[in-house]
């Protein structure tokens, strides 16, 4: 451990020491967020949200399947939502996959039933991914409906017989649904594109310094003293993830400090995702590195795959695949770090950030496992 | 024994780059492996310092396996690649002191060490200064601080002097020497025969990838003593004389460049008052004439027809 510990430091310091790099991971970004975020300013300016097409399956034909369809399409909602009633899950499954709406609401022919005999309900909700905000939005439509429906099953608990009618109205006033607030400026939208950016651009950092210290002269030094293949390792890793995340945090706190950056109420969760994403960069540096053996090869294959991953995910320009080819996106790490930091800034739905999570986790296991079998492979 | 190795092989597809070889480095030994780039000396060392896979054969440091116990003997041996191995962004003493940590060394033990290595190498007034700065020469000082900082056993040094300029090479030359002295076992591998005949006690010459000769450099030579070679300086280039001397028996090769005439001829001295004759004969003055002493260049010729640095 002592000797990751000595890796680790030494990888840090000369890190540190590398100013041209630092400029290139602080202040370009900086320059560039302000740059964006001030010259887009006009194409981040929402007045208003046109309303999410919805597909919804009512089998309920009880009380509170009554009280639903009332709900879905009053006219409080009709600025949020347009409602597609369908007759058959099958025929909603097709009609999504078409994209005739962007999700699927379904109340099973049980609801009332499950609601008065004090079972938790929730309604089922499939949606159409590439379109996280506007998820959201129906999430919270269907929140509000259900929290009602299980207050009914405790106030009938308690032995309440008024009548469990409420008007719509009342049941979305708790959630703050206005476009302003749940949408990203540019500068806010770049702040967290750019970081993305810059932590893949932290794989360069990988490439050149597992190029070095461990493929190279300085490498096989260490090899040939008592250090072990994991130690030697795991304390140039870290010590490229520790750098990178570092910058990574630096970032993070000018822009909300000096730019006022939104960047939400959980923080932790938003650091998580940049730790996790940190060690994708690093990983994906180790894994071209020591496949290619060539830290020069390396740096230009990630000069072509980082922009591209950041074009992809809408980094520079806010952009969204249509149809079959919205799985493009989800090859970008970017993307799927994206994705997440915006769900938890704006509330977008939770099982979609966690699933961007686990995908990354993937890439991270991946690259890095690819990269010690081509570093076994050279070996010999 | 502080060094054995047997019947190493080591393949890279159908080239055999080690073939079989058998090497005994006792301690306090300065042991120099000879040999042509290519020869298989660096291979060896890759594979003494577990960079590289044993295809067959061992290899035994300190009584012990190097294949099996190798962070134990790491420990203990200090290493001078070829190729530099030092960090241009971390100073002459965090280089120092970061292989010093890598080796175990901590606290004051560590202070203390990685001064005396700097004070070895000559760089104690460069300590807080970036190699970036540095000569190549003081370079090549540092990649060797760096590997004595822990006080090896075994010192291994491959081609420590490549490229650099003549004063360096003889603080590098001097440097090995006091390491020896100071009771370290060193293995010096080199295509410069003049540094290993200079400071090793036990020479192994290499040839593709085999053991061609062994043993001290008087052994070596008395190999080939069974020639000489005779170098005259003429008051004209003659070439009408080498045939002439070709003629006299014991006379193995005779060529003309210039004005200097190159005879190798077996051991016996009547064939020089003989070959004097002839020339003086054809009224060519020999203004002088040098007797050479065989040479390790000369063992590795005679014994391959190659030189060194074919």
């Amino acid at each position: 451990m002592n000797r990751m510990f000595t890796i680790f430091m030494a990888t840090l310091k000369r890190n540190s020491r590398d100013r041209g790099s630092l400029l290139q991971m602080l202040l370009l970004p900086i320059v560039i967020i302000f740059i964006l975020g001030n010259a887009l300013h006009s194409s981040f300016t929402y007045d208003e949200i046109s309303p999410t097409n919805v597909g919804v399956l009512n089998l309920d034909q009880g009380e509170i399947g009554g009280y639903f369809n009332s709900f879905i399409e009053s006219d409080e909602l009709q600025d949020l939502v347009t409602v597609t009633v369908v007759e058959s899950k099958e025929e909603g499954m097709e009609q999504l996959k078409r994209g005739e709406f962007l999700a699927l609401i379904e109340l099973d022919a049980n609801f009332t039933q499950r609601v008065y005999s004090g079972e938790k309900v929730a309604i089922d909700f499939r949606y159409r991914p590439e379109n996280p905000l506007r998820v959201s939005i129906v999430e919270h439509v269907i929140e509000s409906f259900t929290e009602q429906a299980n207050l009914t099953q405790v106030l009938l608990t308690m032995g309440a017989t008024e009548n469990l009618a409420h008007s719509s109205q009342d049941m979305i006033k708790d959630y703050p649904v206005a476009a302003s607030e749940i949408m990203p400026g540019a500068m806010d939208y770049y702040a967290v594109t750019m970081l993305m950016m810059i932590i893949m651009y932290g794989a360069m950092y990988s490439a050149f310094g597992m190029g070095e210290s461990y493929l190279a002269a300085i490498g096989n030094r260490i090899k040939s003293t008592p250090v072990r293949a994991a130690e030697h390792y795991g304390g140039l890793v870290l010590g490229n993830v520790a750098t990178v995340y570092f910058q990574g945090l630096i970032l993070l706190a000018f822009t909300k400090y000096v730019y006022g950056v939104n960047w939400g109420d959980n923080l932790p969760l938003i650091l998580i995702i940049m730790f996790v994403i940190t060690c994708v960069s690093i990983g994906l540096g180790a894994m071209i590195v020591m496949v290619t053996k060539d830290s020069t090869l390396s740096s230009g294959i990630l000069n072509v795959i980082i922009p591209v991953f950041t074009f992809v995910a809408g980094g520079y320009i806010n952009l969204s695949f249509p149809g079959k080819l919205s799985w493009l996106q989800y090859i970008s790490p970017n993307y799927l770090a994206q994705t997440a930091v915006f769900n938890t800034i704006y509330g977008g739905p939770t099982q979609q950030t966690m699933l961007t999570l686990g995908g990354l986790i993937l890439f991270v296991i991946s690259t890095f496992t690819v990269a010690m079998m081509a570093q076994r492979r050279t070996a010999r | 024994m502080l060094l054995e190795i047997r019947g190493l092989v080591k393949r890279f597809g159908d080239v055999v780059a080690v073939d079989h070889v058998n090497l005994e480095v006792q301690e306090g030994e300065i042991f120099g492996l000879l040999g042509p780039n290519g020869a298989g000396k660096t291979t060896i060392l890759n594979m003494l310092m577990g960079l590289s896979r044993i295809d067959d054969g061992e290899i035994i440091v300190f009584g012990k396996d190097i294949a099996r116990q190798a962070a134990v003997v790491k420990g203990n041996i200090g290493i001078v690649p070829q190729e530099l191995a030092i960090y241009e962004d971390l100073t002459a003493w965090e280089n120092v002191a970061f292989f010093g940590k890598l080796y175990g060394l901590r606290g004051s033990e560590l202070t203390k060490r990685v001064g005396e290595a700097l004070e070895f190498a000559g760089l104690s007034d460069k300590a807080k200064d970036f190699p970036r700065k540095f000569s190549g020469g003081m370079k090549r000082r540092l990649n060797i601080a760096c590997a004595v900082v822990h006080r090896p056993k075994l010192l291994v040094m491959d081609e420590p002097t490549v490229g650099i300029d003549p004063q360096s090479r003889n603080h590098i030359m001097g440097a090995v020497k006091e390491i020896h002295r100071q009771g370290t076992t060193i293995l010096y591998t080199s295509h410069y025969m003049e540094e290993v005949e200079e400071i090793c006690t036990q020479i192994v010459i290499m040839d593709q990838g085999r053991v061609i000769a062994r043993g001290t450099k008087e052994e070596l030579t008395e190999l080939v003593s069974t020639e000489n070679r005779l170098v005259l300086e003429l008051s004209a280039a003659n070439f009408t004389i080498v045939d002439e001397i070709k003629k006299i028996s014991g006379v193995k090769e005779c060529a003309i460049e210039d004005k200097v005439l190159t005879v190798l001829t077996t051991k016996n001295n009547h064939i020089i008052s003989k070959m004097i004759d002839e020339i003086t004969a054809t009224g060519t003055e020999v203004y002088s004439l040098n007797v050479q002493k065989p040479t390790l260049e000369s063992v590795f010729l005679t014994l391959t027809g190659r030189t060194l640095r074919d």
